[in-house]
């Protein structure tokens, strides 16, 4: 199951990149979710004033290299973006064809706790190694987070170039979350109680359910595959 | 290509009124159909003792050289529906991810089992135990190993294999038509096989040979069952047979279907299906507890372990070394009966199926229904066999001589015995009306180019034309002739049956696996990678927490 997971969505994940003049900063990755050209990722990756862009990874069988001088991304604009819920909805400025089957938007409302998922990003992006990788994990918990944003835990742990990946149900293949990040306890903590300065270590991580994003594809007139 | 043909309730189901006057049928299949039923029937009354012969002659000969066929294709089916129930297609649902079934359980249940068996299972269900403990090439007979070996047999014919011809016929349908987006109809089945040109001329002669065939089919059912619903009157109440009264029974049976036709499939077929498995199941239940209760209990638990355990020994058994011609006469039958049916029982399936997936279906159209007949056939079959072997006897006797009254004659061993027998009529003239609509409805999504909810003028045409064919043909004669005409068409559609199998295999693979998302041509240039972890500016408390 899973290798039809990675072959489904291998095209469909892709790096998430920021122009700064004539070089280009890797921020974590993306990935499509509509025919006509769409793409989700986390909002906190990005500020608004950045000019964007997104590579797929390239087409090679076997082993390949991960390091990379140089990429030929494409631009991309932000077109809806929802800070309290940390989802953007990134669109190809160029029109581009995408194949795509229907149905890819799961239903995380009917995800039990315990079910398999996978997630499929590029976790050390930022330390310039571009590998594509696949991580399997259950759903922990489906939890509300401080401002009633429905998250999933999950157990594995994310690195920071995961941000902004799908989390994709392993029984029908579809996406039911936007990687958000390691799940950070004291976040969740009480406000009266101190933090202490480092972080507590887990090693579960956290999605933001796509129904979110759902209701930013309603906005922009797209109907939901 | 995945178009999900949900079917539309707001169209002709909810609103009568506004759609009545719309006449929107595939013009050369409703047109021609209609006329070559109209044809056959005047043949067949004027040519009455040919047209007999003729297909007698080839339902013999079919069942004599190609019985080996039939149960190899039976057999086939039945394994292959069982790799599916537990294989990884069972989660499929029929209608793409997001359909959700259309009818409740229940409702699904009444209209697939009325549909599928009905009105033979209350005859045969006393009647062909009798038989086979009477006489079987495998036992002396009227011994307990006959009587243990006829449950046995007519579990075989009533069991798991007609169940699963239905199911294959209905899962291909609901398959193709729901998932595929391709009209819902029997020319859909050949699609793998044609191509495009189901469109075409090859694909409006398939639907016109099966919208003549079902019609003769159901319209033959219904002629020769007032038949024996008035022998079962005049058992009763001695009120004589005669045309006459069959007629006006036909008409009545008619006019109820008519009008079930015409409510559509929730408000008509499924209601009247409810009543009847309900009366139905309240006759069971009353001759269980008036009849050898304990007896029933015990054999109902035997006869199944009886038949799972020899179930590959005797569903391949082809009487080879026996060399007698018994088989012909029942099993085979059965076999191209049922195939024969298959079209449009698979077809009544297919169309209320909608939002199950495909695990569900094939616990509902196949292992529910088996069970139900199991627990049927246990209650009136065993109940027959008491009588016969520790009671009073008499049973064998009268299904040798009359089958319907021998239901009657059952019934009157228990007190109350005109309470049950009116209760008994009931429901066979509401099984005859469950088949009767389910039959129009069938020919009306067909001849409306796979309309999954036809419009209205044509429901009633086609309602009425079957009861006409059935009381012209009950008149003039040649009742029996085309029904056996009906079944000869089983010997060509056990082939498509082995089709379909490979077909839908191979769609279900196609449409299981995973389909790779790729972006198309774009221009892009260059870019130099930023060489400083710009980790910082993406970090920080989220306003999410």
């Amino acid at each position: 199951m899973l290798q039809d997971i990675y072959y489904q969505y291998k095209g469909a994940s892709m790096m998430l990149f920021r122009k700064e003049k004539d070089e280009v900063a890797f921020c974590g990755t993306a990935f499509l979710v509509h025919a006509d050209g769409y793409l989700l990722t986390a909002a906190h990756l990005i500020t608004g004033q950045d000019e964007l862009m997104v590579a797929p990874m390239e087409e090679a069988a076997g082993f390949v290299s991960v390091s990379a001088e140089s990429v030929a991304p494409i631009s991309v604009e932000i077109r809806q973006i929802d800070r309290q819920r940390d989802i953007a909805l990134l669109k190809f400025v160029q029109e581009i064809e995408v194949t795509m089957p229907e149905h890819i938007m799961g239903i995380p409302e009917e995800v039990p706790i315990g079910n398999t998922v996978a997630c499929l990003g590029f976790p050390f992006g930022h330390y310039h190694i571009y590998v594509h990788l696949i991580k399997q994990a259950v759903v922990s918990a489906k939890i509300l987070s401080g401002n009633e944003t429905h998250i999933l835990l999950f157990d594995t742990m994310v690195h920071d170039g995961s941000r902004g990946a799908p989390l994709i149900n392993l029984y029908d293949g579809r996406i039911i979350g936007v990687v958000g990040g390691r799940f950070e306890p004291q976040e969740l903590m009480p406000r009266q109680l101190k933090r202490s300065e480092t972080p507590i270590k887990t090693n579960i991580s956290y999605a933001v359910s796509i129904d979110h994003a759902s209701k930013l594809m309603e906005d922009e007139a797209l109907s939901i595959m | 290509m995945e178009k999900n043909q949900e079917p539309d309730k707001t169209n002709a189901e909810s609103s009568p009124e506004e759609s009545w006057f719309q006449l929107d049928v595939h013009p050369q299949v409703f047109f021609i159909s209609a006329a070559l039923i109209i044809l056959f029937v005047a043949a067949t009354i004027v040519f009455q003792q040919y047209v007999g012969d003729i297909f007698q002659q080839m339902q013999s000969r079919t069942s004599e050289y190609a019985g080996w066929l039939f149960i190899w294709t039976v057999n086939i089916v039945l394994v292959f529906i069982l790799v599916l129930l537990a294989g990884r297609f069972g989660d499929i649902r029929l209608g793409g991810p997001d359909a959700r079934p259309e009818f409740s359980t229940l409702g699904w249940f009444s209209m697939l089992f009325s549909a599928g068996m009905g009105i033979g299972l209350l005859f045969y269900g006393v009647a062909e135990p009798m038989f086979h403990y009477a006489a079987n090439p495998l036992t002396e007979p009227g011994t307990t190993e006959a009587a243990r070996k006829a449950m046995d047999i007519t579990f075989l014919h009533w069991g798991l294999h007609p169940w699963a011809i239905y199911a294959m016929v209905g899962l291909s349908l609901a398959f193709f038509a729901f998932n595929k987006g391709l009209p819902l109809s029997i020319r859909t089945a050949f699609y793998p096989l044609l191509g495009e040109r189901i469109y075409g001329w090859a694909g409006n002669t398939i639907d016109i040979l099966a919208t003549v065939a079902t019609l003769f089919g159901v319209a033959t059912s219904l002629g020769l069952g007032v038949q024996q619903v008035n022998a079962g009157l005049d058992y009763l109440l001695g009120i004589g047979q005669s045309p006459m009264i069959q007629v006006i029974l036909i008409g009545c049976i008619t006019g109820v279907a008519t009008w079930s036709v015409i409510k559509g499939l929730d408000k008509g077929i499924r209601r009247l299906s409810e009543i009847n498995i309900g009366f139905a199941a309240l006759l069971a239940l009353f001759v269980m507890l008036v009849g050898p209760t304990l007896f029933v209990m015990d054999a109902l638990l035997e006869n199944i372990g009886y038949y799972l355990q020899h179930l590959p020994q005797l569903s391949t058994w082809n009487e080879t070394y026996e060399h007698t011609e018994w088989q012909q006469g029942w099993t085979i039958f059965y076999w191209s009966w049922w195939i024969a049916w298959s079209p449009f029982v698979g077809m009544f399936i297919a169309r209320v199926s909608y939002g199950r997936s495909i695990r569900q279906f094939i616990l509902g159209v196949l292992l529910v229904p088996t069970m139900v007949t199991f627990l049927w056939v246990t209650i009136f079959g065993n109940t027959a066999l008491f009588i016969e072997m520790f009671g009073g006897g008499g049973i064998a006797r009268a299904v040798q001589e009359n089958i319907p009254v021998s239901l009657f004659v059952l019934l009157e061993n228990f007190p109350l015995s005109m309470l049950t027998s009116s209760l008994a009529i009931i429901v066979i003239i509401t099984f005859f009306v469950t088949s009767s609509d389910s039959g129009s409805m069938v020919i009306d999504i067909i001849t409306s180019g796979g309309n999954p909810n036809p419009p209205v003028l044509s429901r009633l045409f086609w309602a009425i034309l079957e009861g006409a064919v059935a009381a012209s043909l009950l008149v003039g004669g040649g009742l029996v002739a085309l029904q056996t005409a009906t079944i000869t068409t089983g010997l060509p559609f056990a082939l498509v049956l082995l089709g379909m199998c490979f077909a839908l295999y191979r769609g279900l693979s196609e449409y299981a696996a995973p389909k790779e998302i790729r972006i198309g041509d774009r221009e892009t240039r260059e870019f130099r990678i930023k060489h400083k972890p710009p980790l910082d500016k993406t970090f920080g408390r989220r306003r999410l927490w």
